[in-house]
């Protein structure tokens, strides 16, 4: 580890005392004295015109405070993408459980008996809830007036498509003609939840300034400003978010909705307001992963290179765009894998349908993408009678200067190292086994590519008295552990223990601009600004103390809180006597500055049509590879082990991205086996714990962590960003595994025992 | 949702809980664990205006078994005293096993077993257990008492045979004849946490030969508006050899005997043929241990 003392080492996470001894205070644990609370009525229709929202009985109820509808708020449309979000529906409900109104009262019970007393008269208007549906020229439309929406990007905004991303490279039928094998298979899959621990709270005040105070998790804090500002017309710095220990987010945790709802509901009622999500409001109202439908049709030569590739996408949007856009683009620009593959086309369309508006999950488009991509790589392997190992490392990218589909050059990818590790491991471990023969074994690998580390981040390192150090940054740690990573940065720079280092996070007043815990982005983009800072610091007290030590800048050191000249130990200065200094005889406090700008990242070449972010060079790989066994009576499934090995260039804490991993792989089990919310004509019929299934601890197989670190030099001490891939090759390393075991391909997920029982049944009646 | 506004009695007899039930005549509701109780409250699948907790009783939570009248377990018994239970676990091994699969560890040692029978949900892990341990219920009213069969006491999903003034005192299971094996197999997406698909009980006994089924019974449950006996798959066992064919015969008359529904848990049709496959395995397992049992008789 090259020196390093802090980075490189799994110390145990900075905020972990207060919370296994429940001294850390969460959004729920809040209360400030007249606090009301609210509730939100929502919408019991999935399309119908609104024609009336009579508040007056409710607003009557004894115990009412406030009630807020649409008329409270600007008719402003908002979103990050496309704006055509609301606070509150105006003039249609366009999903089961979008909001019409909210209420404040003294407590739970009164609120929730207020909204009872709310009477909506509603328009019923015909919906639509498949997408392939949605985009018949016959449709009903679930936004009439999408030509008008702004959209950050050159949308194709046509019926009820909210965006439109297309990929070519090379001649795709020009590629099947040199094909002498030609693959065409269709994937879909379904809509899973975050199911974060803790449900979306929040907490608002507005001060006798007419300051708004809001106490949140949102992962994004200062988007989510801007988007309040935006949305509710006022000035962006009359709004503070502060967001205090979270339970969770995996993308999930954006709430800037019941941010805005909190918020006026405040202001109205001049009371404090709290609001905290039930489990079955987290089902129906926040914004669940995307339901995709993939076609692949892939052209491959007789020897294993793939030639030409060709993907249909269409992604349910639901009622608005929110990141759909965006994560259709991941999806489009994945579908070719991270494979060199010469000839692309990729068509997605991201689709308006009357259900809850999709969004945010931990992969961002990338899970649809690779359980496509990986589960036909195998189905090509087998016909092709390749090893699916082999056959991937025969056609994924090199390691530097490999182009993209969309353009870019990729550097610093360890993808191939990832698959040679975990097949190694798997290859000298002990081969698991049947409980009896009624059971089979089976093994899948799958791998991906994406990127990490988006957007902008500042920090300020403070020096204080004592010659310890203050990190300030904007960003949130939302559970992963990102403050304990930002630190172990800071002491590393700065050459003290972690100790010796206090963090100012988690707020819009104190911290520096910070695009949010999103995106795999922390460590690689918050980091590098810390690590920056800290180095402005270690600057700033050099050129204090080089005067005091008569030496060169070059030849002094920081370690100890102390600066003092190499090779000569004796000849030093605390930083707390050179922090008093500065303050009385110099220019005053130090304070070090730090950013991170996504430079390295280029706008996606004309190749990419429709909403392209910039792509920033730095790459998180994976590989995962699956063992499961199959119940060939029944169906039934379980996990035996699952080895992730992922190359997070310079891995700054092993044991906070081992827990990565292991999170990952069992969210990925629960992608591809028993998760899935269940519609019908847009209700969800299983909006709870009891029929919403995640694996249990006794569904969570043995699971190997291996790290590869190929150095990345644009992150802090060459890390790069690594919070996403873990869910992404779970599921397709799943479905290839039952394959390998059962000899069914389901291209569906959830791989329910039910789906594997019927596909077993029909083989076997084929064969009779 | 919070909980809607209930008054709370805690009676210190089974006739006060009884008068109060009486008084309150259909809009009480009997509490003791409350898993299943406070959820449906919570959703306002069940309105109760009154509820009756039962817990400080006396006499209504232990277990008990004597030679001549077999076992004899209080209503008030968690799930995790009866699969702890060391006489259960070595006597009565199938109730062991069906309580061991209800929810997680918190969730066994609050709820009751009688209240997993009156709730009556066809897919309750306990019924087929005690069904096929041909149990009987014991209730009390200021009527007097009854004396129910397990069949008799489901009516339908969420249905009993009690009266609005009747409580489920005890459940009563005969002593099974020596040498008998029992075996539950559930079939649920996940390990733990989870409600049966299909719950699946197997006793049987077999004849000094080991091989000849000298008496069967098995019981399904989550495939019929109750938990039911599947009689027609017994009687194919009972005096046969119970080799592959007799086994796939019955397991396809347990099958047909199952009237299940498609939900989202799972279709109708896929519930029948895993019926079949768990009676089938049921039979096996507990034809194995059944056979240890006759040989160690042998030996002895």
């Amino acid at each position: 580890m090259g020196g390093l003392s802090v980075v490189g080492k799994g110390v145990a996470r900075v905020d972990a005392l207060e919370k296994v001894t429940g001294q850390a205070k969460y959004v729920m644990d809040l209360k400030l004295p007249n606090m009301l609370h609210c509730k939100v009525k929502r919408s019991s229709l999935a399309h119908a015109r609104l024609l009336k929202v009579d508040t007056s009985r409710a607003e009557r109820l004894p115990g009412v405070k406030a009630v807020a509808t649409a008329a409270d708020t600007p008719n402003i449309r908002f979103g990050f993408y496309v704006k055509d979000e609301t606070m509150f529906a105006y003039d249609k409900v366009r999903f089961i459980g979008e909001p019409v109104a909210a209420v404040a009262a003294i407590d739970e019970e009164t609120a929730e008996e207020a909204i009872e007393l709310i009477k909506v008269e509603y328009e019923e208007l015909p919906a639509v809830y498949d997408p392939l549906e949605a985009l018949s020229e016959t449709a009903p439309l679930v936004h009439e007036d999408i030509a008008s929406y702004q959209a950050g990007f050159s949308a194709v905004k046509y019926r009820n498509v909210c965006s439109h991303t297309t990929l070519k490279k090379g001649d795709v039928e020009e590629g099947f003609r040199q094909s002498d094998f030609i693959f065409e298979d269709t994937f879909k899959t379904q809509v899973v939840h975050q199911c974060s621990l803790e449900t979306h709270p929040v907490l608002a005040e507005i001060d006798g300034s007419g300051k708004a105070s809001l106490w949140g998790v949102s992962s994004m804090m200062f988007p989510a400003r801007e988007l309040l500002s935006q949305a509710l017309g006022i000035p962006m710095t009359k709004i503070r978010i502060q967001t205090v220990h979270t339970g969770g987010s995996f993308g999930g945790k954006v709430g800037y909705i019941p941010l805005g709802i909190c918020l006026l509901l405040a202001r109205k009622a001049r009371r404090p307001v709290r609001l905290v999500l039930t489990r079955q409001e987290e089902f129906i109202g926040t914004n669940p992963r995307h339901p995709s439908i993939i076609t692949l049709k892939t052209g491959v030569t007789s020897d294993g290179r793939l030639v030409s590739r060709e993907a249909r996408i269409v992604m349910d949007s639901g009622a608005c765009a929110v990141d759909g856009p965006a994560v259709m683009t991941n999806t489009a620009t994945s579908a070719p894998g991270p494979y060199n593959i010469p000839h692309v086309k990729v068509d997605a369309r991201c689709v308006y349908t009357n259900k809850q508006p999709f969004g945010a999950f931990r992969g961002y488009g990338h899970p649809q993408a690779y359980f496509a991509v990986e589960s036909q790589m195998d189905i090509i392997a087998d016909k092709l009678g390749i090893d699916p190992v082999e056959f991937r490392l025969k056609n994924c990218f090199e390691k530097d200067g490999s182009e993209l589909p969309t353009g870019h050059r990729i550097y610093h990818c360890g993808l191939k190292e990832t698959l040679v590790r975990a097949s190694a491991y798997i290859s000298s471990a002990r081969p698991a086994s049947a409980e009896n023969k009624r059971w089979r074994v089976g093994r899948g690998v799958a791998c991906m590519l994406m990127e990490s580390g988006l957007s902008g981040s500042g920090a300020f390192v403070k020096v204080n008295d004592d010659g310890t150090f203050t990190v300030i940054t904007g960003t949130v740690d939302v559970g992963q552990g990102c403050s304990t990573v930002v630190c172990q940065i800071a002491a590393e720079e700065l050459g003290v223990d972690l100790a010796d280092i206090s963090l100012i996070a988690g707020d819009t007043d104190t911290g520096p601009y910070d695009f949010g815990s999103c995106a795999s982005r922390v460590t690689r983009a918050a980091g590098h600004a810390v690590r920056l800072a800290a180095a402005d610091v270690k600057k700033q007290l050099f050129e204090l103390a080089c005067d005091r030590l008569e030496a060169n800048i070059e030849d002094l050191e920081l370690r100890d809180k102390k600066v003092s000249v190499t090779g000569s130990p004796f000849k030093s200065i605390s930083v707390a006597e050179l922090a008093t200094m500065s303050i009385f005889e110099r220019s005053g406090p130090i304070l070090g500055r730090g950013a991170f700008l996504d430079k390295g990242g280029v706008p996606l070449s004309e190749r990419v049509s429709g909403y392209a972010k910039s792509e920033g060079p730095s790459l998180q790989p994976a590989t995962v590879i699956a063992e499961v066994t199959v119940d060939t009576e029944t169906g039934r499934v379980r996990v035996l082990r699952c080895v992730e090995s992922q190359d997070v260039g310079r891995c700054i804490n092993p044991a906070t991205m081992e827990g990565q991993i292991h999170g990952g792989v069992v969210q990925g089990i629960g992608y591809a086996l028993t998760e899935e919310t269940l519609f019908e004509n847009g209700r969800i019929l299983n909006p709870s714990f009891v029929d919403y299934k995640m694996a249990t601890a006794l569904d969570t197989p043995q699971i190997v962590p291996l790290i590869v670190e190929e150095l990345d030099p644009t992150g802090p001490y060459g890390a790069k960003g690594a919070g996403e891939a873990p869910i992404v090759p779970v599921a397709p390393a799943i479905a290839n595994a039952i394959y390998n075991a059962v000899g069914v391909r389901i291209k569906e997920l959830p791989i329910t025992g039910e789906k594997i029982f019927m596909a077993m049944k029909k083989s076997q009646g084929g064969k009779e | 949702m919070s909980l809607p506004k209930f008054a709370y009695f805690v009676p210190a007899t089974i006739e006060e809980a009884c008068r109060l039930l009486r008084q309150h005549n259909g809009r009480a509701k009997i509490i003791a664990g409350g898993t299943d109780l406070i959820v449906s409250m919570r959703e306002r699948l069940i309105a109760a205006e009154y509820l009756v907790d039962i817990t400080r009783i006396p006499g209504l939570d232990s277990i008990g078994h004597d030679a001549h009248s077999g076992l004899n377990i209080g209503a008030l018994c968690t799930h995790g005293q009866i699969e702890s239970s060391r006489l259960i676990r070595q006597r009565f091994a199938v109730l062991a096993q069906a309580a061991h699969t209800i929810g997680a560890v918190q969730v066994r040692n609050l709820g009751t077993i009688g209240g997993n029978l009156c709730h009556a949900a066809p897919s309750a892990d306990s019924a087929p257990a005690l069904l096929a341990l041909d149990a009987r219920a014991r209730t009390f009213s200021l009527q007097g008492g009854r004396i129910l069969g397990l069949e008799d006491f489901f009516t339908g999903p969420g249905g009993t045979a009690l009266k609005p003034d009747e409580i489920l005192t005890a459940i009563e299971v005969p002593n099974p004849p020596a040498g008998y094996a029992g075996i539950y197999l559930k079939h649920s997406p996940r390990q733990a946490m989870d409600l049966a698909v299909v719950g699946v009980a197997v006793v049987l006994c077999l004849a000094e030969d080991g091989l000849t089924c000298s008496d069967a019974r098995i019981a399904l449950g989550a495939v019929a508006p109750t938990p039911i006996r599947a009689r027609q798959a017994e009687g194919l066992l009972r005096g046969k050899k119970l080799d592959d064919d007799v086994i796939k015969e019955s397991a396809r008359a347990a099958a047909e005997a199952a009237r299940p529904i498609s939900d989202i848990r799972g279709s109708a049709e896929y519930r029948k043929e895993i019926v079949a496959v768990l009676t089938g395995r049921g039979i096996e397992q507990a034809m194995r241990e059944a056979r240890q049992k006759v040989r160690r008789k042998g030996k002895s």
